[in-house]
């Protein structure tokens, strides 16, 4: 579908002729991620209410699925920058917020491996998980819209939402648009389930086989 | 013979002109359109990547599950 919907052929500003398209599978990446991560927030927060491995495993796991997704994003990214902008990577405020966030991703888990009794790395990885997720939104909400950007949404730029500019997108597109982002996200539910059932099995064998 | 030749060379001027411009349209013109073609090739670029990356999120899966029964 993201290949056959007809898109605006007179686009205002810069022409982004057929790339436009990667509208629908760039951007759910993003939103994907900070579904992901909202998730592995909220279990972080019940482990720490009532601590159960089953949170632990959920948390990790999500957390995990929202990475993945989030240097998918970043891949993504860089291609249709290289064509777009000129350059794989631009230093664009937005970028680098991404590139920011995901290390303190990155570190959660160095911080996770790091520790090896379980009950300690479930609680440290609980609390860290939740500044990890509020880390989030200066790097990716707020200071890319406070500054010059690329992306759109930045100051100087036609404003709005700094992920996609809804204005710009036709009715058409919109319909295939929401539905991608539904189903990159169903996509990451089902590929984290299937991790987590992995995890516990594997939980179950290590104390009980 | 010299007015000919005066003639004859201002008209090359300014056809050359023409030519020159239509060399410019032509030019712009395609380089649009390779850029048209090219784009659609770029969505095709992001597609490959999403597919590669959750395709070896499976395989490590995989592996580790596997690995898993192998054990027990």
């Amino acid at each position: 579908m993201g290949f056959l919907v007809k898109i605006p052929q007179q686009l205002p500003g810069v022409p982004l002729f057929h790339s436009i398209r990667n509208v629908f599978f760039h951007v759910p990446m993003w939103f994907a991620m900070m579904i992901f991560f909202t998730v592995s927030l909220i279990y972080a927060i019940k482990y720490l209410i009532k601590p159960s491995t089953k949170h632990d495993i959920y948390s990790a796991i999500y957390a995990k699925t929202g990475v993945l997704f989030g240097v998918l994003g970043i891949i993504t990214g860089a291609i249709w920058a290289n064509f777009q902008w000129g350059a794989y990577w631009s230093g664009d405020p937005k970028q680098n917020g991404a590139a920011v966030a995901l290390l303190i991703y990155f570190a959660y888990f160095i911080l996770r491996g790091s520790l090896t009794d379980e009950e300690k790395k479930a609680r440290v990885g609980a609390v860290y998980n939740i500044f990890a997720f509020f880390m989030l939104f200066p790097t990716l909400w707020i200071l890319p819209r406070m500054v010059e950007s690329l992306h759109p949404g930045g100051q100087g730029g036609s404003g709005g939402n700094p992920a996609l500019n809804g204005g710009d997108m036709s009715a058409e597109m919109r319909m295939v648009f929401w539905p991608a982002v539904i189903g990159f996200t169903l996509l990451g539910v089902w590929m984290s389930t299937l991790y987590i059932r992995f995890q516990i099995l594997k939980d179950k064998k290590l104390n009980y086989g | 013979m010299g007015r000919i030749k005066l003639i004859a060379s201002l008209c090359i001027i300014l056809f050359s002109c023409y030519v020159v411009n239509a060399q410019e349209l032509i030019t712009e013109e395609s380089r649009k359109a390779a850029r048209n073609e090219q784009s659609i090739y770029i969505v095709m670029a992001v597609v490959l990547t999403l597919m590669l990356g959750i395709f070896l999120y499976l395989f490590n899966l995989d592996k580790k599950l596997s690995k898993l029964e192998k054990e027990g």
